[in-house]
């Protein structure tokens, strides 16, 4: 592998893209969108958005630009984010005017575009998916999504995605064997008179309009690389618009036949999806397994394609990845430090041979694209690599040299607990044997999953926490959602099992109400905004003749995110140790030094003996682990007795997991949430993922792995993130990336981690970054379980990132 | 018997022998090199540690438990060591909140130290590792490692030393059946530098190394090198002479000189008087390893850390 090689015209696209500090705002779809559902009031919902999506391909501004070779833009200027009014306007309304001044977050709109959002703004307000959830919310789910305990803001303000369609059958048949699948299940629907299949002849209908529509669209790509190719000067770039040009024509019918086509059409359905919805983490699943035969084919085979260029397509790609760009409120944006997209590429894993035997599934594709990722140290895609016992030696050390890079990816995930514990919920052996990283680092079965793997609502576990030692009061808005009578405060727990029943009460009754919440917003999001061209390419969708969310999905599990999850454990371990046992502290004492945020020379004593004092997670510690382990299972019993929407409509499944890869939402969360007991003090951030405190990790990362190895983690499959920082003396030597490899190995094979992803960037560095941003831009860091680029990212999460453990081998 | 101490057990260790290690650093030292970086492994006994930066403000818990300890104003605690004995310091164990003030040195407890060692074993297995003795210097508890190691040899835990070789031959006798690898320290072929610099006696080192190359198969000598004491290439050629012709040697480690430990001696209230630069002279280091690659006795492996 040669990591410091970058072609000239990407090394300048990448240059372009760094440098967009404030990318503008584009108002073309909301625009489109707007008009067609004025004009069609009384059709039914499929049909508007088939209609709003087909209008707004044909007349939406198309670019080819940086002498790119894959091409398709998402909207009209060069990184601009789209808006779709249709989930939200509220958040528009309140912010048009400050868009730019936004934290980590900016945004540039020209006064022409503000007074056009200004102008279709008043059409959709009340008649948004958000909107639509208010108004079905009880009080109750009112207060406590004001409390900020419960968030699902991005769901209802944005679509669901967090899937991976079939990219394999979409290359094996071509946007015509699609269409013809569609036709001839329009025919059985429409034969099939006993049944009321009004809905099913309407998405059918709706999937027929959409894909004509993208292939007109590629069509009109075709044309103007036609064009372009005319006026071209440079005899090479002619020669690469004549082909684009080409390539485009073939793949808006036929399937593709070269890699560079097979590529493209990909592409532009990853775009595509991505103008249909703003819901983020559209993943592409194994793109090593089901492009390999084409890369095989021009590449090993034929000759027809070096492997440089090869690489520089797979670049070309990448950076049209970074391109496609989505505007958040400015509160949800915290929670997504950098504005992520969360694309993901999965590599290596595993394949069943003829026999049903699995074998690696390392191939020479699967090392290009970790190449072309590691001279590229873009955000985007976000790499991850299934590891498991068989893995080639020689790719995961690969691996690791790209880890070197520093830029977070690739990141792993186990074939050896995701499997079986997917085979263990109903998954067929099969397609168990073909999971994908979705979006950070969840999993799903690419193009047979439904939506949100992972990403429904956030429970915040640290202010659950807090109610169960206060009465059941919330320490930050002072509110009481379902009361109890025991409180440190008036000091009569009785016994640290009282404490704990006290969670079990209060984490149940948020629980609840964290699926009843995701009830309303999925019902919302079925009625007012189902997908159709995303629907179309998962499978049974168009033989069920209807959409995901109707339940179209061969599987249907969901997780949503469970933040500071550390913190709990580290809380538990204080109350026990310290308040029960030793009674070192006592529980009124314990509760006013929380209330006072430790103020004071006595606060900042017991503050300190609460973090010094007692066992902390992350340390092997069996105490605090198993503590934690027992809280969480508490949590977990109760959500794996709930269903979503999609329960008993079609899918295996239909139930919920844990997951906790919650992004950068420990920054945001932590800023609403009051002094813990573990020491954290008030607005501080939470732990990430399930990754231990900052700086409390202090035996290593072998003390940590065995510790993340007790948590239920075949019972977290919406990820179990563990993020760690190792400084870049780590990797010097053959025999550094020896240990590391070994390292992981021994994480995965015999303590059975879920998953595991390294920042390699010195304290210095990021120091100076932030100090000097202008000189850092394309420095890109791990932020939870994506990568983002550093000085795009808000002060906060930079200190956040700082302050992890670093550690040294 | 007396008790002996440890200071700290270090997991993920990659530098202390082959693979993936477990470090224990016993307390302890006949040597007083004016290099150490470890200067709170040097008192077989308990130190008293203190670190400013944690230091709570205002905080008066130490002052009024121990009166070697004071503060004026809010400036720093200033500790008079002399005056502290042995029961004021366990006296201050868990007094400070902050743990700014830490009492270094816990113990040998054999059965709960194995325990801790053996965590790490599925990481051992796989990498090659296992477990490595440090100090101060191991061997002057021969039997607290002899025990230590019998019971990760039962455990088929590989076992490693680094070790200055300064002590009776008996007490390293006894430990060669359970021990692995073993990590010497070599630091200079002149007996009264030597003497000037670490305090010891040089002919001891020489001796028990040479007795002890004949019986054991894995030994690496370490070198130190550090500016004005060795850090010529005469000086490391005439140590790697003597490593060549020693029966089992295979390799040499170079180890620059750093700083990383200075902050210490202030924390202990010692004063330092080794240098504050770092080695910076990897030209050096590069012709020190080409002279042990292609020394004409023996070819050594070599290896620098920094």
């Amino acid at each position: 592998m040669n990591l410091d090689y970058l072609p000239l015209r990407i090394q300048k696209h990448k240059e372009v893209l760094i440098n967009i500090i404030k990318p503008p705002v584009c108002t073309e779809r909301a625009v489109a969108y707007t008009r067609v559902y004025q004009k069609n009031p009384t059709l039914p919902v499929m049909m508007k958005r088939a209609l709003a999506l087909s209008e707004h391909l044909e007349t939406r501004t198309i670019w080819i630009d940086n002498d790119e070779l894959i091409i398709g833009n998402q909207a009209s200027y060069l990184r601009a984010a789209p808006i779709f009014p249709e989930y939200t306007v509220n958040w528009l309304a309140n912010e048009v005017d400050a868009l730019a001044d936004r934290p980590g977050a900016g945004f540039s709109l020209s006064e022409v575009n503000k007074n056009t959002l200004k102008e279709i703004i008043p059409f959709w307000q009340g008649k948004t998916v958000q909107d639509q959830c208010y108004a079905q919310f009880t009080d109750e789910q009112k207060a406590i999504l004001d409390s900020g305990i419960i968030k699902a803001e991005g769901n209802m303000t944005s679509g669901d995605a967090h899937l991976a369609i079939n990219n394999k059958k979409l290359l094996a048949k071509g946007l015509d064997g699609l269409l013809a699948d569609v036709k001839l299940q329009k025919q059985l629907v429409s034969h099939n008179s006993e049944e009321s299949h009004l809905g099913n002849t309407q998405f059918l209908d709706a999937v027929h309009i959409v894909i004509e529509a993208v292939q007109k669209h590629i069509k009109r790509y075709a044309k103007l690389a036609a064009e372009m190719a005319h006026l071209e000067t440079r005899a090479f770039r002619k020669r690469e618009l004549v082909v684009i040009a080409e390539n485009c024509n073939h793949i808006a019918h036929q399937k593709p036949e070269t890699f560079w086509q097979a590529l493209q059409l990909c592409y532009f359905v990853q775009l595509i999806l991505q103008i249909e919805s703003n819901g983020h983490s559209v993943s592409f699943g194994r793109m090593d397994q089901y492009l390999y035969p084409f890369y095989k084919k021009d590449v090993e085979q034929k000759n027809q394609l070096t492997r440089g260029f090869a690489l520089e397509l797979l670049q070309s790609c990448w950076l049209k990845l970074l391109e496609v760009n989505k505007i958040r409120s400015g509160t949800h944006s915290k929670a997504s430090a950098g504005s992520p997209l969360y694309q993901n590429v999965t590599i290596g894993g595993q394949q069943l041979d003829q026999q049903g035997y699995p074998i690696d599934a390392v191939n020479s594709l699967s090392l290009a694209i970790l190449e072309s990722c590691g001279q590229l140290r873009s955000t985007q895609p976000n790499l991850s690599v299934r590891y498991h016992q068989n893995i080639c030696q020689d790719f995961l050390l690969g691996c690791l040299t790209v880890v070197k890079c520093g830029f977070g990816m690739p990141a792993f995930n186990n074939d050896q607990i995701v499997i079986p514990a997917f085979i263990d919920l109903g998954v067929s052996r099969e397609d168990a044997y073909n999971y994908a990283a979705i979006g950070c680092i969840e999993t799903a079965v690419p193009g047979k999953w439904g939506y949100r793997c992972t990403g429904m609502s956030f429970l915040n576990f640290a202010r659950v926490l807090l109610a169960a030692l206060d009465e059941g009061k919330d320490a930050t808005t002072q509110q009481v959602f379902l009361a109890h009578e025991k409180s440190l405060n008036k000091g009569n727990f009785n016994n640290f099992d009282e404490v704990m029943s006290a969670w079990q009460q209060q984490v149940q009754y948020f629980t609840r109400h964290s699926v009843a919440i995701d009830a309303v917003v999925d019902t919302a999001l079925e009625q007012l905004a189902p997908d159709i061209f995303c629907s179309a390419l998962v499978d049974d969708c168009i033989s069920r003749a209807k959409p995901i969310k109707e339940g179209g999905a061969v599987y249907d599990w969901v997780s949503g995110l469970q933040v500071g999850i550390a913190n709990l454990g580290n809380s538990l371990a204080v109350l026990k140790q310290l308040v029960f046992e030793q009674e070192k502290v006592s529980q009124p004492a314990l509760a006013k030094a929380l209330a006072d945020n430790f103020n004071g020379i006595e606060g900042e004593q017991l503050r300190q003996v609460l973090i010094n004092y007692a066992s902390k997670y992350g340390n092997d510690d069996c105490d605090v682990d198993k503590l934690l382990v027992q809280a969480y299972d508490m949590y977990i019993d109760e959500l794996t007795q709930h269903k979503n929407t999609r329960f008993g409509r079609g899918p295996i499944g239909g139930g919920y997991y844990a997951g906790t890869s919650s992004i950068s939402a420990n920054v945001p969360f932590g800023a609403n949430t009051m002094a813990t007991p573990d020491g954290r003090k008030a607005y501080a951030p939470l732990a990430e993922g399930a990754s231990p405190s900052s700086g409390t990790d202090t035996h290593g990362p072998t003390a940590v792995y065995s510790s993340i190895a007790k948590l239920p983690t075949d019972k977290i499959l919406g990820g179990v993130l563990l993020n760690q920082k190792l400084t870049p003396g780590t990797l010097e030597t053959a025999q550094d990336f020896y240990k590391l490899s070994m390292l992981i190995r021994t994480f995965f094979d015999v303590y059975k981690g879920w998953h595991v992803q390294y920042n390699i960037v010195s304290r210095e560095t990021l120091l100076a970054a932030q100090a000097n941003p202008q000189e850092y831009r394309d420095l890109v860091v791990r932020v939870a379980g994506y990568s983002a680029f550093f000085t795009a990212l808000s002060v906060d999460a930079q200190n956040d990132i700082i302050a992890r453990t670093e550690h040294c081998l | 018997m007396p008790t002996s101490f440890y200071f700290d057990i270090q997991r993920f260790s990659t530098h202390d022998g082959e693979g993936i290690r477990t470090v224990l650093f016993l307390k302890g030292c006949p040597l007083s090199c004016i290099w150490c970086q470890n200067p709170e492994s040097r008192s077989r006994n308990v130190d008293l540690m203190y670190e400013a930066t944690t230091c709570i403000n205002g905080c008066t818990l130490c002052q009024d438990r121990c009166s070697a300890i004071k503060r004026h104003g809010s400036s720093e605690l200033l500790i008079d060591h002399q005056q502290l004995n042995q029961f004021d310091i366990n006296n201050l164990k868990t007094c400070c909140p902050a743990k700014a003030l830490r009492v270094v040195g816990e113990p040998v407890d054999i059965q709960s130290v194995c325990e801790q060692l053996k965590r790490d074993k599925p990481f051992y297995t796989s990498s090659g590792g296992g477990v490595t003795f440090s100090g101060g210097e191991p061997l002057i508890h021969p039997h607290c490692v002899y025990s230590i190691a019998q019971k990760m040899q039962e455990e088929n835990i590989n076992v490693a030393i680094e070790t200055t070789l300064h002590v009776s031959w008996k007490k390293i006798e006894q430990n060669i059946p359970v021990i692995n690898q073993w990590l010497v320290d070599l630091k200079h072929m002149d007996d009264k530098k030597f003497k000037q610099w670490t305090g010891g006696t040089l002919s001891l080192v020489k001796n028990n190394l040479v007795k002890l190359a004949d019986q054991v198969k894995d030994l690496t000598i370490r070198v130190p090198v550090i500016p004005d004491f060795n850090d010529s290439l005469e000086e490391l050629a005439l140590i790697t002479d003597f490593a060549a012709r020693l029966s089992n040697c295979k390799a040499i480690h170079f180890l620059p000189y750093h700083t990383l430990g200075i902050q210490k001696y202030k924390m202990l209230g010692l004063s330092y008087q080794g240098k504050d630069k770092s080695l910076d002279n990897p030209e050096l280091l590069q012709k020190a390893c080409e002279y042990a690659e292609h020394h004409p006795l023996k070819q050594l492996q070599t290896s620098v850390r920094g």
